[in-house]
């Protein structure tokens, strides 16, 4: 009987207290339409690069920790290099292995389930969608 | 606790899925309102029929096609029985409920509605009957109403009766039993209500089918749909019932083969129902399979299933009402086969993940009632839904392994 996905890293980083950006330069929203859950993700941004991340989940333990750990490592990263840490961070977790990639890489030492895969993507699909919403602004 | 059924053993042992020697060992299933595990009964019979009496049907002129179509349409004629239609003309296969309902929309929806009449639901539908109401509305300009939540979890009478009141209402649709909590709606007296508004009523059975026996002339109803696998049948399959006088107002739903009397370039003409709502090559296997489960339900009896059930319903209602910090959802002043709740600082899907690796499987979100659970002031519930397989000591599983989640969450995420 494994409980190992709901390791102490896991339950401490889902209880970890997050906070909203007062002056988000993007702020992205997703739902998932299965559970409810929602998250909301705010970056600071300048030359192309992350300057601060915040957000709130309102999640399951999974949900909530995956933006945690978003949270710590979006500042620095530069934009550009974000789009293939998603694709790679999807494609991780979507095989259920631990790999290389960055955002997420603490997720990934349990492989997650299937049904629970959306849980942990909503947070990058909140990034994705600021990533794509700011390309839509510069490009206006 | 343990109901006796003469003769033969528990049923649970007819379902190969709890085999103790396979892959699925000390399972406790506990999502049958999601779909129904399926007995032996049924996956021999169509495996049977596929390796000794398939053919297509209504079209060969050899005799494995003939009898091929003898037994799908034997199964019509068992439908009807089960459901205490007056015809067999009256049963139409569909693809599941959500198709009959979609069917209803479109075929009786799009000639019968116009701008300035309403339908009406319930606060309690599942999403297969809210959607195809909506999209009605905005194509055709009609009222779409809700009947409200009561207190108790059940539909509020007085609403309902108030929303028929100006006589636009010329459709309530409403489901027998609430899949997001287990209220059983007092379906009789809701479509005596409506008919004598002017209203056709249609009832979405998809959870009640499987637990107490449906009389659709008793009920007086127009419509009355759900599907095989919540049944213990075949996925893939299910039925719209529909009152005759009805059907043959309507226009066909899809078209193509099977369901035309005539076709010419200029002009086709369509066969009388069932076969009008029944274009191309249908899920044969599946009827087949129906058949055999709506036998397999029969053989065990209503009054045994409904005994057995009721005596589940209580034994979970106690265990459950013994775990600190766990809600249950409402469900109006009669429930059936559901528990729908929350726990106290657990998430319904960390939930889930827990209780599945303590071999429970329930089901964790909005069960496809959104609009439900928002009601309540939720997003998502955990809930078990129960079979005729299920035995007390599932529920207690259920409730250790809930425990189990609360003593990892409670002291962390306080
Ligand atoms: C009350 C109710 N209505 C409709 C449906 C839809 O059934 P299906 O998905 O088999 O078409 C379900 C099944 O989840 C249900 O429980």
């Amino acid at each position: 009987m494994s409980e190992a996905l709901y390791s102490d890293k896991i339950l401490a980083l889902a209880a970890r207290k997050v906070a909203r950006l007062p002056k988000p330069d993007v702020t992205a929203v997703r739902n998932n339409p299965l559970c409810g859950d929602r998250v909301t993700l705010d970056l600071a941004i300048a030359e192309g690069i992350v300057t601060a991340a915040g957000g709130e989940a309102r999640g399951c333990a999974l949900c909530c920790a995956g933006l945690a750990v978003l949270l710590d490592d979006l500042p620095g990263q530069t934009l550009e290099s974000l789009p293939a840490q998603i694709e790679t961070a999807r494609r991780s977790i979507a095989m259920g292995v631990s790999g290389l990639a960055v955002v997420l890489s603490v997720l990934q030492e349990r492989p997650i389930p299937r049904p629970r895969q959306k849980c942990v993507l909503l947070p990058l699909e909140a990034l994705q969608e600021a990533l794509s919403s700011l390309s839509t602004n510069t490009h206006e | 606790m343990s109901l006796v059924l003469h003769n033969r053993p528990h049923p649970k042992a007819d379902f190969p899925i709890f085999d103790p020697a396979g892959p699925n060992a000390g399972l406790t299933y506990l999502d049958s309102g999601a779909s129904a595990q399926k007995p032996t009964q049924v996956i021999e019979a169509v495996s049977r029929f596929y390796a000794t009496g398939y053919a297509n049907i209504h079209r060969g002129v050899y005799k494995l096609s003939a009898t091929a179509t003898d037994a799908y349409e034997g199964v019509r004629a068992q439908v009807a029985t089960f459901l205490n239609a007056a015809s067999e003309q009256e049963i139409i296969f569909v693809r599941g409920a959500t198709e009959g309902l979609n069917l209803i929309a479109h075929s009786w929806g799009q000639t019968h509605l116009q701008a300035g009449d309403a339908v009406l639901i319930t606060a309690l539908e599942h999403h297969a009957n809210i959607v195809p109401w909506q999209i009605l509305r905005d194509q055709k300009g009609i009222e779409l109403r809700v009947a409200a939540l009561a207190e108790d979890g059940g539909v509020d009478r007085a609403d309902f009766t108030a929303k028929l009141a100006d006589g636009k209402v010329k459709l309530a649709t409403f489901t027998h039993i609430a899949n997001a909590t287990g209220a059983v709606l007092p379906v009789a007296e809701l479509t005596a209500e409506a008919k004598a508004a002017g209203a056709l009523v249609a009832i979405d059975g998809c959870q009640a089918v499987a637990h107490r026996p449906v009389d659709v002339q008793a009920l007086g109803c127009d419509f009355y749909v759900f599907s095989a696998h919540k049944l213990y049948g075949p996925t893939g399959i299910g039925i719209l019932y529909g009152r005759l006088a009805v059907l043959e107002t309507m226009q066909p739903y899809q078209t193509g083969g099977d369901m035309v009397a005539t076709v010419r370039f200029d002009k086709t003409e369509f066969l009388d129902p069932p076969q009008r709502f029944e274009a191309g090559t249908p899920d044969i296997a599946g009827v087949i399979g129906l058949g055999a489960a709506i036998d397999y339900v029969g053989s065990l009896g209503w009054p045994w299933i409904e005994a057995h059930e009721k005596a589940l319903l209580a034994y979970g209602e106690a265990v459950l009402a013994k775990v600190p910090g766990l809600t249950l959802l409402p469900a109006g002043p009669h429930r059936s086969g559901i528990f729908s709740f929350t726990v106290d600082g657990v998430h319904p899907h960390d939930l889930g993940t827990i209780l599945d690796h303590h071999n429970v499987a329930i089901r964790a979100g909005s069960h496809c009632a959104q609009p439900l659970l928002n009601e309540f002031g939720l997003t998502a519930t955990v809930r078990a839904s129960l079979g005729l397989y299920n035995e007390p000591e599932d529920f207690d599983r259920l409730a250790e392994a809930v425990r189990a989640a609360q003593r990892m969450f409670t002291p962390k995420r306080a």
